[in-house]
């Protein structure tokens, strides 16, 4: 065979592959082949109808010394030069961007507890699941980094809770599309940690 | 049709490469303060431990001056097609040691990078420029990245079409309440008319549906073309997705064809930059 039509035969076949399990294979089968072709790009925007928050409550001796809350941190942070706004995604990403994975965690324990008579297991998933404990114990690392850029404070604990508040769409205020909403606004994670200074 | 699959596309890949490589570079840089963060296991629990990347991640400082100066020599075209090669094999690690700050574009890059590595971008802009025939493996790697763009197009505008929020039209007045600043930014009065947010929000259907087959025929190329640079342009300004936007800008340049360029870029930089004249 003439090696240009070889050539074209074999490129034809991978890209009449490429776009079959795009558009016809199952999400399993896709995911097996994720990271050899490119199977699918749904770009997942909204990627959340619901935002986020994270309150640290720092404490000593049992008294309250500061109270942060993530977001006017990482505002702050944009506030900074362009330049460093590189520093400030990193910490957003790391410190924030999983929290609609730890919601969506507990929406399910909560849905599957409330409408389909199961035992909630969301407790349990946060010292189980490898994906949630990674996502919790970067909660728990923000302090230390907020106390190494802050050494005027000296903190032996923090208390970290992490909220949840469904955009509401001005338009149609009632809107109630899925279970999210029905949850509402609400601290839905908390946990604490001792600090060595 | 025919026009669009035969057309030579040889000017553009030694652009995109010194683009790209800047964009990869400038990345890169950005990133190097960050490192005591990210490959701190102390700071970052989200962190593979194990294998390849928990090495890389203990040898970030080699591995980001070996990656960077990798970058340099794809941007001045020393080594060709393997540093290419090197440059999509480092782009790859790179993703796999910042996973949590993974954007689309890196997903699309990765893809993009793997069939540019087989395509001649050594011709204009190099150092080492390849001379002779345009080889026929070239031609196959930019067909490739072509129908790489269209992939994502189609995809897209399917994934938009079958989702709850997107056929409700509320799914744009969702994207952008995802960014802080919005609130106090000039889309909050237009996203929050719920005409003006459900017409965006089905004209975006519409426009990613209708991308290929409007690249494809020559009459409307430039048009979707532009269309689509506006809406990445008001994208990167509004949501700050810098690096997402411009990879994606920089892919439509392999949609136009050595003829279309040299008609859009000025007769005098062709003649400095490119030792050709427009008379090709």
């Amino acid at each position: 065979m003439n090696p240009k039509r070889l050539l074209f035969t074999l490129f034809l076949l991978y890209w009449a592959g490429v776009y079959g399990v795009t558009f016809f294979a199952g999400d399993n089968l896709k995911s097996s082949f994720r990271d050899t072709i490119p199977t699918g790009y749904r770009m997942f925007a909204p990627v959340t109808d619901t935002n986020y928050d994270v309150s640290y409550e720092f404490f000593r001796d049992g008294e309250l010394i500061r109270e942060i809350k993530f977001s006017e941190y990482i505002h702050k942070e944009y506030d900074k030069p362009f330049y460093q706004n590189k520093s400030a995604y990193v910490k957003e990403k790391l410190y924030s961007g999983s929290l609609k994975i730890l919601d969506f965690r507990y929406q399910k324990s909560l849905y599957d507890e409330v409408y389909r008579n199961k035992k909630n297991d969301f407790d349990s998933l946060t010292v189980s699941s490898k994906e949630l404990m990674g996502i919790i114990d970067n909660l728990k690392n923000f302090p230390k980094l907020y106390l190494a850029e802050n050494p005027e404070i000296f903190a032996d604990s923090v208390w970290i809770s992490a909220s949840r508040k469904p955009m509401i769409l001005p338009f149609d205020s009632l809107y109630k599309g899925d279970f999210t909403y029905r949850i509402g606004n609400k601290i839905f994670f908390t946990t604490t940690q001792k600090l060595n200074q | 049709m025919k026009e669009f699959w035969s057309a030579d596309r040889t000017i553009y890949p030694s652009v995109f490469r010194i683009l790209i490589g800047l964009v990869l570079l400038v990345d890169l840089i950005s990133t190097v303060p960050s490192a005591g963060i990210l490959f701190n296991t102390g700071l970052n629990s989200l962190l593979s431990e194990s294998g390849l990347i928990k090495f890389l991640a203990a040898n970030s400082s080699v591995f980001f001056s070996v990656y960077g100066l990798i970058l340099i020599a794809f941007i001045l075209g020393f080594g060709r097609n393997f540093t290419a090669f090197l440059v999509f094999c480092f782009h790859f690690f790179m993703m796999e040691l910042t996973q949590p700050l993974l954007t689309w574009g890196d997903i699309i890059l990765k893809f993009s990078l793997l069939y540019f590595a087989f395509a001649d971008s050594f011709r204009y802009l190099s150092l080492q420029k390849t001379k002779g025939k345009y080889h026929y493996v070239s031609k196959l790697a930019v067909c490739s990245i072509v129908l790489h763009i269209f992939l994502v197009y189609l995809n897209n505008a399917y994934f938009k079409m079958t989702d709850k929020d997107w056929q409700q039209g509320i799914a744009v007045f969702y994207s952008f309440s995802q960014y802080p600043s919005f609130e106090s930014s000039i889309w909050y009065p237009l996203i929050s008319n719920e005409y003006l947010s459900k017409s965006i929000n089905y004209f975006i259907i519409l426009q990613q549906l209708s991308f290929v087959p409007f690249v494809i025929w020559k009459k409307t190329r430039y048009f979707a073309i532009l269309l689509s640079l506006i809406i990445h342009f008001t994208m990167m300004y509004e949501f700050g997705l810098w690096k997402f936007e411009i990879i994606v800008m920089l892919h439509y340049g392999f949609l136009l064809n050595d003829k279309e360029w040299m008609r859009i870029i000025p007769a005098k930089i062709w003649a400095n930059w490119f030792s050709l004249s427009k008379s090709k």
